[in-house]
């Protein structure tokens, strides 16, 4: 009983963390990238938000949400009762590969190179332009991923 | 269930909804506004004008005023639905959203924006204007997105609730 409580606790809390998450990538898609397209200095601001997001309120929402479905996707097995654990684990799921993963394997990769390449450079140009297209695109499929996390946490809740 | 369709719907759709919401607030109020604090102010203005210009867009307006005006009926309908289960939370979220995300950004962020926006960013005057958005529009920022999160909880526990004759949790 305590444990039934305490997993459904943390799933009201990994789905207003994968809102929050869904909701930060949401904005640079449909606002924030387009605003620093039009903008001559559009590289360094990315590049300055870049590393400013590195800090403990970011990644401890985005890395303590992954934390959470993790032990989620876990217990959803262990404990399996549908439909509640079907979506759980889809919820888990959908976080750690469309948000997490998507994120490490595509978009930071992409933000370390555009944090070391030189704004007044061509080739810091180049980049910017390719990351204008690539990083947004990735954006949008995290965007999408942490969103459905949340319907599928939400879901599991009722 | 004991709350209809259309209800259950939209409330689930303003809890994703309001979490999104708050997700974009949160973004400014822990990354975007400290990148754009560090840079030279002319670009760091440059960069929050764009901003403030492209973010009236369809998508986003769409996003936050739909979901004010999913609040809006959903506010009415947990009053004429009052004593069943989950309308205190159900009206609780609209409230929350309405006033401290709708409400809060139209007194408070949009006349600051409106008046960054109108300034040079190489101007003294435009560096004041600056320095002044910067505390002020960010703590604003910091209450709009407490309030839009809360929103978001409040229409979670209206579901979990509302399906519930008695108002107890299922498990």
């Amino acid at each position: 009983m305590i444990l039934d409580k305490l997993f459904f606790v943390l799933t009201l809390v990994a789905a207003l963390g994968s809102g929050l998450i869904a909701g930060a990538f949401f904005i640079f898609s449909v606002a924030v990238m387009r605003a620093l397209e039009r903008v001559p200095g559009g590289m360094v601001a990315m590049q300055s938000i870049n590393i400013v997001i590195l800090n403990p309120m970011f990644l401890g929402v985005f890395m303590g949400t992954a934390v959470l479905c993790l032990v989620l996707a876990i217990s959803s097995v262990m404990r399996w009762q549908p439909p509640g654990s079907a979506w759980l684990l889809a919820g888990a799921s959908l976080y750690l590969i469309g948000s997490m993963g998507v994120t490490m394997i595509f978009n930071v990769p992409m933000n370390n190179a555009l944090v070391a390449a030189d704004p007044a450079s061509a080739a810091g140009q180049e980049i910017w332009r390719t990351y204008l297209t690539s990083w947004t695109f990735w954006n949008h499929v995290r965007t999408i991923a942490s969103l459905a996390a949340s319907a599928s946490f939400i879901a599991a809740l009722i | 269930m004991l709350i209809d369709k259309a209800t259950f719907v939209l409330t689930f759709v303003a809890a994703l909804g309001s979490g999104l919401i708050a997700g974009v607030f949160f973004i400014f109020s822990v990354a975007i506004i400290w990148a754009f604090e560090r840079l030279p102010a002319s670009e760091g203005i440059a960069a929050m004008q764009s901003i403030i210009i492209v973010i009236v867009n369809p998508i986003f307006l769409g996003v936050f005023i739909g979901i004010g005006v999913v609040c809006f009926v959903l506010a009415i309908r947990s009053l004429g639905r009052w004593e069943q289960p989950g309308s205190a939370w159900l009206l609780a979220g609209c409230l929350l959203y309405l006033i401290g995300s709708i409400g809060v950004t139209m007194v408070f962020n949009v006349p600051m924006n409106l008046r960054l926006a109108a300034v040079d960013p190489a101007s003294s005057a435009g560096q004041e204007i600056w320095a002044h958005f910067l505390t002020n529009w960010t703590v604003w920022n910091h209450v709009r997105m407490i309030a839009s999160l809360a929103a978001s909880a409040s229409f979670m526990a209206a579901l979990i609730y509302g399906d519930r004759s008695d108002g107890a949790v299922r498990r």
